[in-house]
């Protein structure tokens, strides 16, 4: 588990620090103070600095554009994604020398990402980059991005930016994923059916399908069963369709589809699954009180603290919600001191976030004390 | 939501008695609204003194989101040296610049991220007592035979056997006085709205002047 991070010019980040983490950390704070921003890092760190995951980041923002690339004649244009660079960066802009840093303080030796923009120097060539296509010699010099991960194996290849400052699809679809530890990341939207169905081929018929179940008898206790149906084309991709997913419900003779339950039983597959799938890693998720009736956030931050004691994996999540505080404010006076929990509120412009630890959780529960 | 929404200054105090005293006594001397949502700043219960004591309690109070200024209205009850070196050992990682040791008139601090905190032990910053030790000052002068009486008659009633413990005579002696007022046996902080304990009296303008300073009103 991280128990200190430190965040040097990423995204709003000037200095920043973040220590005393536990088990479970919950931020809060303002609209824009960054607390997606500091999920996105504790992500890029737990991650060495994957580029895949960088982009997926990227994409999520919707910092992200399509370059269109014309073709020979009778040929189509072809579209190639591009995701933008330059917001990672605290103060937007992309220079030789723009940097930023992530690291973990409490291992040793230190854990650090840093990425950083330089010049292609002038006869270099970058193994697996493709220049643009259509692209005259430009009087400026390439830009390229280099991410440098310590303690490492190895270091990581470079990446060539385009003359927009994204990185082009096209070069990074020969790299392989770099994941030494399961990091989940859930996001504000709502799980795609590719998501959930990859997550679910993963836990069916092991243990873990049992956590699963569990989480969604927590919202719904008629829920007996979940199972994945097999259905035609048309029925997984549809509108509004959730990809066959089944559920058997005590009450119902017919299994009912996983649609016609309301987005929490959704949200809550997606959430118990990610927790399964992060043994021994880490746990992001964005607003994780989304979809989510007050009465159940207490069972649900129940499950997530037993499952991360159970599968060592450490949770960073963020809300706006006071209910989700208060819920988890109830269950920090039976928290042990090994798998602490934590709230921290994010200030924007702020160098560190105020912390609060179990006790304090406790106390504010009981006096209706305003941590957000 | 919680019913401390929307307060940037807070008082923490032991129990109603305190509460509604403060609130009895501060309202002669600067505009105190009657709905709760008017109120200048709000007034906290800590359950006991060992829970206001506590670490984590204080600390939750002072982080509070958008709050500003931190008070604590206690008891000096026996040992209130000891009571205010707790206290300031809990605030110290918050860099309140808090003097040795607890001046005659409160203390108040300011950190350099502009919060303030402020301290006031019944009666006054000094002596051993209670808020009855310091309310007995406010009852008025032409009081003062009923005030003799009422002291000795709750000593016969204990040496009748009357069980009420020592240290609490200071407020066997006040509530004796207010049961023989009109309406009978009313609260202290109605008493004080009333003007049936004089919140005018010289003896309470330190703990105003506190107050005011503190909460800036």
């Amino acid at each position: 588990m991280i128990s200190s991070i430190s965040i040097q010019g990423y995204r709003s980040f000037d200095h920043f620090e973040m220590p005393d983490l536990g088990r479970i950390n919950l931020l809060v704070g303002t609209n824009n103070s960054g607390k997606t921003s500091i999920l996105e890092a504790v992500s890029i760190l737990e991650s060495s600095g994957d580029i895949f995951r960088l982009w997926n980041i990227l994409w999520k923002r919707g910092e992200r554009t399509y370059k269109v690339f014309p073709q020979a004649a009778s040929t189509p244009p072809r579209a190639v994604a591009e995701a933008d660079v330059v917001h990672i960066f605290h103060g937007h802009e992309l220079h030789p020398g723009t940097h930023f840093s992530i690291s973990a303080k409490n291992v040793a030796p230190q854990k650090t990402v840093k990425f950083e923009i330089r010049e292609l120097g002038p006869s270099e060539k970058i193994d697996g980059q493709i220049i643009e296509e259509g692209d005259e010699a430009s009087p400026l010099p390439r830009l390229v991005l280099d991410i440098v991960s310590t303690p490492s194996p190895a270091p990581l290849p470079s990446v060539l930016l385009s003359k927009t400052g994204g990185i082009s699809s096209n070069n990074i679809r020969a790299r392989q994923p770099q994941l030494e530890r399961p990091i989940q990341f859930i996001s504000t939207e709502s799980s795609s059916v590719e998501e959930i169905m990859g997550a679910w081929s993963q836990i069916s018929l092991k243990p873990e399908e049992q956590l699963v179940l569990q989480a969604l008898r927590s919202l719904d206790k008629d829920i007996e069963a979940i199972a994945l149906q097999a259905r035609t084309q048309q029925q997984y991709w549809g509108p509004g369709s959730r990809g066959g997913f089944m559920v058997k419900l005590k009450s119902s003779k017919q299994p009912v589809p996983i649609g016609s339950m309301g987005d929490g039983i959704w949200r809550m597959l997606a959430l118990s699954m990610a927790i399964a799938l992060s043994k021994g890693g880490t746990l992001l998720v964005d607003e994780i009180d989304t979809g989510l009736h007050y009465t159940v956030m207490s069972k649900m931050w129940n499950l997530i603290y037993t499952a991360a004691k159970e599968f060592d994996v450490q949770v960073f999540a963020t809300t706006h919600s006071y209910d989700c505080v208060y819920s988890l404010a109830q269950i920090c006076p039976d928290a042990d001191p090994q798998n602490k929990i934590t709230v921290q509120r994010i200030e924007a412009g702020s160098a560190q976030p105020i912390p609060y630890d179990q006790d304090e959780l406790t106390v504010a529960a009981a006096r209706e004390i305003e941590v957000r | 939501m919680g019913l401390r929404h929307g307060f940037s200054k807070i008082l923490i105090v032991e129990g109603v008695d305190d509460k509604h005293s403060v609130i009895g006594l501060m309202r002669s001397h600067i505009v105190w609204p009657e709905q709760k949502s008017g109120w200048p700043i709000y007034i906290d219960l800590g359950n006991s003194v060992d829970e206001i004591l506590n670490p984590a309690f204080l600390s939750t109070q002072i982080k509070e989101a958008g709050v500003i200024t931190v008070g604590i209205m206690l008891d000096a009850d026996t040992n209130p040296a000891g009571r205010y070196q707790s206290i300031k050992n809990t605030c110290s990682r918050f860099l309140f610049p808090m003097p040795e040791t607890l001046p005659a008139e409160g203390a108040i601090a300011q950190n350099l991220g502009g919060m303030k905190f402020g301290v006031w032990m019944m009666p006054d910053n000094s002596s051993q007592g209670y808020l009855e030790t310091f309310l007995r000052y406010l009852v008025p002068d032409r009081e003062a035979p009923i005030w003799k009486h009422a002291v000795e008659s709750a000593e016969s009633a204990r040496k009748l056997g009357a069980q009420c413990p020592e240290k609490d005579i200071p407020k066997s002696n006040l509530y004796t006085w207010l049961s023989w007022q009109d309406p009978p046996g009313q609260q202290p902080g109605l008493a004080l709205t009333r003007h049936i304990l004089d919140p005018k009296s010289p003896y309470a303008e330190p703990f105003v002047k506190w107050f005011r300073a503190l909460y800036e009103l």
